[in-house]
């Protein structure tokens, strides 16, 4: 089952991100079947955390067979077989590594894909991962938009009254 | 629609450019975003002419509040709080949205106001925004762009706690923490800039883009979180706000969230753990609140949250 063909395309889809330099990025994977964040690279590491299937993880580094990864505030290693990755999902998710430097392709037209804003109300790491630029949101906002003579009437009656309190020296600690 | 004039905006990474690859974002509407900021790096390149100054801004490692003006930090913010609204969209309720500005442009008022590479205090035209979502979370960008979640409004109980969060959040403005961790954080491998280009002002570069989605999933410099605590609670405890504020947020934190329930998900794992960020507050509040005033506010604030159901 480790070495399903499945896994091992995960496996070299995964390497040839890092290939391209994608190590060090944050890179979103999601656990496909329940197992161990193991402390070491191993399958008698120690056990960090158990993961449920459908947890997310952050990926900080990888090895032959092995992610490393970060769950919530714990960091460990997993079974590259027992993760998918996220962003891979998409489609061209591996642009040519020339792509970057390459000014002509920077040039070229932009897509009109529409703004994307999705039908729940959460506010996901995936969301903001897949997030587009949204102008009529920032339009809106300067609709909300006040001034400090407001704030000042708004602090007055709420008899909300400025003090004095010197800064912050770091001797405090 | 007009002639679209190519400028080069020097920004970004090779890891942020790599990921998003040769894409580029309409941004309808002609906000100006980081088309000023390519005005203002560009040199002598004037408009009409393509790709005149480039320059690397994001490069070598000396480089951090001090190396923006404030016009550039502004194109920044507006260029990611467009990404960031992408994300989820502002509530639509003028009254909640014109409280939560009035608490945040009170309490902006009483920070230390950093100086620009010129070394000019910059004054910001703060944009407080509320966003339609159940998460709960809050946000900032450099520029003076500050956001809180519906989510976490359903959990606060005072105007002085929201002034706390606020604090917080325009202590990330003032002290430069975006900034620095646009060049820290995982974009340090960024070895001497790449050159990202923007066409007029409409779009929103790929590179922006990349760096934003990554920025705001990844998450500041730990202890520049617990830096922006002391001085959240400073900046509301000199509105005149109860300093326990954003003591008393961070608590609920600890009690009612966790890394594993979805609408904390992204807060737990971009901030340091609740009960830290307690402990490394206790000696600074200690120090000097002793005669801090005591509003809070409670009713005021019930008002506002009984429009957020």
């Amino acid at each position: 089952m480790n070495t399903s063909f499945v896994g091992l395309l995960k496996g070299l889809l995964i390497a040839l991100l890092l290939g391209l330099g994608l190590g060090a990025h944050a890179q979103s994977l999601e656990v496909t079947t329940a197992t161990e964040l193991r402390a070491t690279p191993a399958l008698d590491g120690k056990v960090v955390v158990r993961l449920a299937k459908g947890n997310k993880l952050e990926q900080t580094d990888a090895q032959e067979g092995w992610v490393k990864v970060k769950f919530g505030r714990a960091e460990g290693w997993v079974r590259l077989t027992h993760v998918k990755t996220l962003e891979a999902a998409a489609p061209a998710a591996a642009p040519p590594a020339s792509s970057g430097t390459n000014l002509a392709s920077i040039f070229s037209a932009p897509s009109n894909r529409p703004t994307a804003t999705t039908g729940t109300r959460g506010l996901t790491k995936e969301q903001i991962a897949n997030a587009q630029p949204n102008p009529a949101e920032m339009a809106q906002l300067e609709k909300y938009a006040i001034n400090m003579g407001q704030a000042e009437q708004f602090a007055r009656s709420g008899k909300v009254v400025a003090q004095k309190i010197d800064a912050y020296t770091g001797a405090e600690k | 629609m007009k002639l679209q004039r190519l400028k080069a905006a020097a920004l970004a990474l090779a890891t942020v450019v790599l990921l998003t690859g040769c894409e580029t974002m309409p941004q309808a509407g002609g906000s100006g975003g980081l088309n000023v900021l390519s005005s203002a790096l560009g040199g002598g390149s004037g408009g009409g002419s393509r790709a005149g100054g480039v320059m690397d801004v994001i490069q070598g490692a000396s480089a951090a509040f001090k190396d923006y003006s404030a016009e550039e930090q502004r194109a920044m913010g507006n260029d990611f709080s467009s990404v960031l609204l992408g994300a989820r969209p502002l509530l639509r309720n003028e009254a909640v949205q014109r409280y939560v500005s009035q608490v945040g442009w009170w309490v902006a008022a009483q920070a230390e106001k950093p100086k620009d590479k010129d070394g000019k205090d910059i004054q910001f035209a703060w944009r407080f925004g509320v966003i339609d979502s159940d998460a709960v979370n809050a946000y900032a960008t450099p520029g003076g762009f500050v956001f809180v979640t519906v989510g976490l409004m359903r959990q606060l109980k005072s105007e002085a706690e929201l002034a706390g969060v606020l604090g917080h959040e325009i202590a990330h403005v003032t002290r430069g923490h975006y900034l620095a961790a646009i060049k820290k954080g995982g974009f340090a491998q960024a070895a001497g800039g790449v050159v990202q280009a923007r066409s007029g002002n409409a779009m929103v570069s790929s590179a922006m883009v990349g760096l934003v989605r990554n920025l705001y999933t990844k998450g500041l410099d730990q202890s520049d979180e617990f830096d922006a605590d002391r001085q959240g609670v400073l900046y509301a405890a000199r509105a005149g706000y109860a300093p326990i504020g954003l003591p008393t947020v961070l608590n609920m934190y600890a009690a009612t969230g966790s890394g594993s329930n979805q609408a904390y998900e992204v807060l737990f794992s971009t901030h340091p753990a609740p009960k830290d960020r307690l402990e490394k507050l206790q000696p600074f509040m200690a120090s000097k609140f002793s005669t801090a005033a005591n509003v809070s506010n409670e009713a005021r604030y019930e008002a506002i949250k009984r429009q957020l159901r």
